[in-house]
């Protein structure tokens, strides 16, 4: 079960609109390697996982991506509220609008909607670890493609953590296959499923 | 709600506790494939201590973080205050 903490994970306070930004940012919202998709991920594969630590690591990492979500469509709201009709269709903003007037919706920039299918649970550890960790560099090549195109140090700060928590996470998972690894015995040297095959476990 | 005997301000205050709160969170993954390691969790346990007595100085003073921390009589105070999408928190 949840609590919710009334405040952000890290401070969201952005003073101008930018609509063109919002619907880049977005993609981080609902896109394929965005915040959703990370928190669906790791909360999903954690019934799979034999080893207790790697287990807890994915619930917490889950939660914390749930923040992420939170400080994302605080940003995209902060980026779309109050704007004009004028502005509305000078920015490119039109095609989201007509959908979803300045709500949060989750979506890639490219305009398509989350999908299940922008991840996976295998049920098997050492797969599903693996692409954790390839999931946490895809983001953070999301947010470094972001700040690229960014100069509103409103916006950057908050990108910047987020892209630094990718980081991190990456190296979590790691030490997560590593322990997974670990556990293999001489009867599964090439680490087939250990949570499903009764021989692999130890 | 919003005595004025708080000797933190409300901002001050609120960033506390999100630097404590992300000091543990970080922590806390380290040591969930670390459980072993006697400094961090030694390091953990004094910063939630820390965490927890700034938690219930906002909750004291500023409202509620948590829903379970309102302390109303007349109006629900959990909706009363802005939400953090909002800016400014």
């Amino acid at each position: 079960m949840w609590n919710y903490e009334k405040r952000l994970q890290f401070p969201v306070n952005i003073k101008k609109a930018d609509p063109k930004m919002a619907q880049l940012i977005i993609s981080q919202y609902g896109g394929p390697d965005g915040e959703s998709a990370a928190s669906m991920r790791y909360l999903s594969q954690r019934y799979s996982m034999p080893d207790k630590k790697v287990a807890g690591l994915l619930t917490d990492i889950g939660t914390e991506e749930l923040a992420h979500l939170e400080m994302i469509a605080a940003m995209v709201h902060q980026l779309t509220r109050n704007l004009t009709p004028e502005q509305i269709e000078c920015s490119g903003f039109a095609p989201y609008y007509v959908d979803h007037t300045l709500g949060v919706w989750p979506q890639a920039a490219g305009g398509i909607p989350f999908n299940a299918c922008e991840f996976q649970v295998k049920g098997d550890p050492i797969c599903d670890l693996t692409e954790d960790m390839a999931a946490e560099q895809k983001a953070r090549v999301v947010y470094d493609n972001l700040l690229r195109l960014i100069d509103d140090p409103d916006i950057i700060a908050p990108l910047r953590f987020l892209r630094e928590r990718e980081i991190v996470h990456f190296q979590r998972f790691g030490e997560a296959l590593n322990l997974t690894q670990e556990k293999l015995d001489s009867k599964n040297v090439y680490a087939v499923n250990p949570a499903f095959d009764r021989i692999c476990k130890k | 709600m919003n005595k004025t005997s708080c000797p933190i301000p409300k901002t001050i205050l609120l960033r506390k506790i999100s630097e404590y709160s992300f000091a543990l969170v970080d922590l806390g993954l380290y040591l969930d494939t670390h459980p072993k390691d006697q400094n961090a969790i030694k390091n953990y346990m004094q910063l939630s201590d820390t965490y927890k007595q700034y938690v219930n100085e906002y909750a004291d003073n500023y409202g509620p973080l948590c829903s379970h921390q309102v302390n109303c009589e007349n109006y629900y105070s959990w909706v009363a205050e802005p939400w953090p999408w909002e800016g400014e928190c």
